[in-house]
């Protein structure tokens, strides 16, 4: 069994693009960067500006968490320090149901998925859950697979 | 058709050492394959008036000690002997390696400078730099914010997420990637610089490989070596004069598309944003990929340059697992690829080992991997749905 992900070995530091983002996800909020003007959204919330219409003013939506799984790797050698006695672990990207747009494009974030990372596939839905961390400051989101792959939204590609 | 098309020309190749045991400090290295590239061409470092390099670190986080880690315009300029008043120089970090080959044209073009030497210079860092895996807290702040939470700090993890994505989305198997890295491994076979030039490679000991990012694994990841590679250009006028036949400068391309995906890119937009690039070369040369005697496509991830063959339309998308399978990309096939043995197996130099075998195909100084009478063969490099940048060398102008 794979030991816990270590974050007293990474020292997160929110900044001004940030700290919002961090400060709802210790009330197990999930936020994405919305654009007033257009509606586009996306993350992480480090692009200060909206991709589309250029908007300098983003602000944020809170997502319900649920998504299916885009596409994953099973990490095998550790390269974060925090995660070396982690492996394997599944990182995914998840895309957002409730942020998908008009043209096809979708929200996607990534994350690590809990130990359920034998039943991980491309297509899966899936949901987040939160991870107290030693740092009272900082909260993890987290994934699990929610469902069967049946009736999946599909990405157009 | 690009103006400056058979204007300028590649007339020197010099290559230090490709080592993972170095021996002197990645500077010195430049300063060798930069002389080479000098002797090369049958010039003096004194008559070098143009200088360019992508001095970029291979990843975020690594070291920046100019002649340790990168080596950059001041570094060669201070200690190659060059022109006591060069003409120009330029530092590119947009596109990727063929970006200051092309820049160096261009300004040879305009009459800007009169020989330039362009060399990559890469270092293996140590494998724990940048992560500070086992040493304390280190910081994720800007972009490490939203990355190392994750575990997911390198590229090969995102490469891996992309040909999973791949194999889903087209159906394509392993199969594809062991044949690109055992074509690889063959040609290197024929490179006396190749890292893995004695070194074979069977089909076991691909699939017997250990993950390193599954579903990629050790195999499917360039080999980080220290090393550097130089080239000359100049004008075509100029090169001819010099020792070697000129591979001339037909067509460039750089990846100039939007992509959708940010931080995490994936698989999209590979199509797209390659073929802004391979439309920009194919139209700047008036040549297509049918006219190609051989490809040499960036491979830093095995993936990569099964991406390539179809976003520069050597293929339709979805048929490069197909495309690369039955002995069409050896030497001696329909298409060559990467033969002088890619990244993979000739080592980590990003895409100049790329741009040096483009060059000598077609001055018919390929050695045992020569493609009789090549005439036009292109070098291109990045991942398509990153960045990148391409050119075409020409036999004739
Ligand atoms: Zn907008």
């Amino acid at each position: 069994m794979p030991a816990p992900i270590d974050y007293s070995k990474l020292r997160i530091v929110p900044d001004f693009d940030t700290a919002e983002w961090w400060a709802a996800a210790r009330e197990h909020k999930y936020l994405v960067r919305q654009c007033p003007d257009c509606g586009h959204k996306w993350f992480p919330p480090i692009f200060p500006a909206c991709a589309r219409c250029g908007s300098l003013k983003p602000g944020w939506f809170q997502t319900a968490g649920k998504g299916v799984i885009h596409s994953y790797v099973v990490v095998v050698q550790p390269i974060v320090g925090a995660f070396i006695g982690t492996v394997p672990y599944v990182v995914a990207i998840i895309e957002l149901d409730d942020c998908r747009e008009a043209g096809g494009s979708v929200t996607r974030v990534a994350g690590v998925m809990l130990d359920d990372e034998p039943e991980v596939a491309i297509g899966l839905p899936c949901e987040v859950v939160y991870e107290e961390t030693a740092d009272p400051r900082i909260v993890m989101p987290r994934w699990r697979v929610s469902g069967s792959a049946a009736n999946v939204w599909r990405f157009n590609e | 058709m690009w103006q400056g098309r058979g204007k300028t020309a590649i007339a020197g190749i010099g290559y230090s050492e490709i080592t993972r045991k170095p021996e002197k400090p990645l500077g010195l290295l430049a300063i060798d394959a930069c002389r080479a590239a000098i002797a090369d061409a049958g010039l003096q470092a004194r008559q070098i008036d143009g200088l360019a390099t992508y001095p970029e670190s291979p990843f975020a986080g690594a070291g920046n000690r100019d002649g340790e880690d990168v080596v950059s315009v001041s570094f060669v300029l201070n200690h190659l002997g060059v022109a006591a008043d060069v003409n120009w120089y330029a530092q590119i970090e947009t596109g990727m390696i063929a970006s200051p080959v092309i820049e160096a044209a261009n300004a040879l073009i305009v009459g800007a400078c009169d020989y330039a030497l362009v060399w990559r210079a890469l270092h293996r860092p140590a494998p724990t730099s940048g992560s500070g895996a086992g040493k304390g807290a280190p910081r994720a702040g800007g972009d490490a914010q939203f990355i190392a939470p994750y575990g997911a700090a390198s590229i090969v993890q995102t490469h891996a997420i992309a040909w999973r994505r791949y194999m889903h989305r087209h159906g394509a198997t392993r199969e594809a990637l062991a044949a690109l890295a055992l074509n690889s491994r063959r040609n290197a076979n024929l490179n006396p610089r190749a890292f893995f030039h004695s070194t074979p490679m069977s089909r076991d000991d691909y699939f017997n490989a250990r993950m390193i990012a599954e579903p990629l694994c050790l195999y499917d990841c360039d080999v980080p070596v220290d090393g550097c590679v130089a080239l000359i250009v100049t004008t075509a006028d100029r090169a001819r004069d010099l020792r070697n036949r000129p591979a001339y400068l037909a067509g460039y391309g750089q990846n100039t598309a939007r992509r959708r995906a940010l931080l995490y890119y994936t698989l999209d937009d590979y199509m797209a944003c390659g073929g802004s690039l391979a439309q920009k070369l194919w139209s700047a040369a008036g040549l297509g990929p049918q006219e190609m005697d051989a490809a040499q496509l960036y491979d830093g991830f095995n993936p990569s340059t099964l991406y390539w063959l179809e976003a520069a339309g050597f293929c339709r998308e979805g048929e490069g697992a197909d495309f690369v399978t039955g002995g069409r990309i050896a030497l001696g096939g329909e298409l060559p690829v990467n033969t002088f043995g890619g990244s993979l197996s000739e080592g980590r130099m990003h895409g100049m080992g790329h741009i040096a075998e483009a060059v000598r195909q077609v001055t018919d100084r390929a050695e045992k991997r020569q493609i009789p009478g090549a005439s036009a063969v292109c070098a291109i490099d990045g991942s398509p749905m990153l960045r990148g940048s391409g050119i075409i060398v020409t036999r004739d102008p």
